[in-house]
């Protein structure tokens, strides 16, 4: 039997989300991998980040044009390695002035011109991708038994579950669903811009 | 069947979600989470004015339907900073009184302002609520997890007024539409009133 695309990403999701319950006697490789595929979400900074950069993705690229995809993902994954293995300060002002950028490009849907060819669209989400993917792989557990075991979760987390959101809400083109979008931009833009005040301010 | 397909996939995770997260109380995050989710749910005159945002966007149809509810918490965010910074303003309670009942008589009266007049209205009236949501925070209360938690209630209650708002799609619904927007105005002069009083 074969499943539609959509269905399949789904089903994948589901599995990733699945619990820990049928592992109660794991190696040092599977827990490596949870750790590194747990790291980029539980820090609230790094999530907020990548949710925006979701969204706004999810509201930028249609399903024909996978130009935004690409750039994106190879942005991401970039960043991810960056995090890991260069330690640069990002600060997190800038962590949350780009998401109060991507809440914002969301909620009232800026879209990219068409013609002749969205360059600074591109840009700016190849450089937002690129900080969130570094943000979710910065300050990664040094003694990490199983280091590569470790990048692989954080890349499968940080790379497949924005593009998977994207590619998901990205399908929905009815009005409902393009509400929904912009209403989570406008929390996620507003969270941010609370966020950036008091980092400001000290 | 779509709805009914993806239901099933939701409930398949939900089966599969662990205890983890239900086997404690929680503390830190979760515990500033919670506290921010549920500040705007303990106020009953957030809560009216919350759903009236909702209800008079999806009444005023077009492009007010999603508006209003975007520019909400942006503007509410602002509020929050002044509040969460400490800075002074006068008024709030009776801001916020005002708004359930300015709202509330939008909806009965079936008010129609130019979309500007009503995402200003409605602006102005953000600041109030989310200066008392800044300034209510605990002390020692992680604000990330706080802000998320009071901004998310915010927008479902939206949500939650917008889906009473699409009653105004039928005409007996409008009308009963109208009769809601009453009830929270008058719930507006009762909270105004107690306040006159205390």
């Amino acid at each position: 039997m074969k499943l539609p695309v959509r269905r399949r990403i789904f089903l994948a999701l589901t599995a990733a989300l699945l619990p820990a319950a049928a592992q109660a006697h794991v190696g040092v490789q599977i827990v490596a991998l949870i750790a590194g595929a747990l790291h980029p979400w539980i820090n609230l900074d790094s999530a907020l980040l990548l949710t925006g950069l979701s969204l706004w993705l999810a509201q930028t690229a249609t399903s024909t044009d996978n130009k935004y995809f690409v750039i994106v993902g190879l942005a991401l994954t970039t960043g991810v390695a960056g995090g890991l293995f260069v330690q640069l300060a990002a600060p997190l002002w800038l962590i949350y002035g780009v998401a109060l950028g991507a809440g914002l490009c969301v909620s009232f849907n800026f879209k990219p011109r068409p013609i002749p060819w969205p360059i600074p669209w591109l840009i700016a989400l190849g450089a937002a991708a690129l900080l969130a993917g570094y943000y979710a792989g910065a300050d990664a557990a040094a003694d990490v038994a199983a280091p590569t075991m470790f990048l692989l979760g954080v890349l499968a987390s940080g790379l497949v579950v924005p593009l998977s959101i994207a590619v998901l809400l990205g399908e929905r083109r009815s009005r409902i669903m393009q509400i929904g979008i912009r209403i989570l931009g406008s929390w996620l833009s507003a969270i941010s811009l609370m966020l950036l005040a008091l980092r400001l301010h000290g | 069947m779509k709805i009914i397909s993806y239901a099933w996939w939701l409930g398949v995770v939900l089966i599969g979600c662990p205890d983890i997260a239900l086997a404690h109380t929680q503390s830190g995050e979760g515990n500033a989470y919670l506290t921010g989710f549920l500040h705007p749910l303990t106020g009953l005159d957030h809560v009216l004015a919350m759903l009236a945002v909702g209800m008079w966007g999806a009444q005023l149809r077009g492009d007010a339907i999603w508006v209003l509810p975007v520019a909400f918490p942006f503007v509410m965010a602002l509020g929050a900073v002044a509040g969460l910074l400490g800075l002074p303003m006068p008024a709030i309670e009776i801001g916020i009184a005002a708004s359930v009942i300015a709202l509330g008589a939008a909806i009965t009266t079936n008010y129609r302002p130019p979309l500007i007049g009503a995402t200003a209205l409605v602006s102005v009236f953000a600041i109030f609520h989310g200066y008392a949501h800044g300034a209510e925070l605990p002390s020692r209360t992680d604000a990330l997890p706080y802000c998320i938690g009071f901004v998310m209630t915010t927008g479902l209650i939206h949500l939650a007024g917008i889906a009473i708002g699409l009653l105004a799609e039928w005409r007996r619904g409008l009308a009963a539409l109208r009769l809601g927007g009453a009830a929270i105005a008058s719930a507006g002069l009762v909270i105004a009133a107690r306040l006159m009083l205390a």
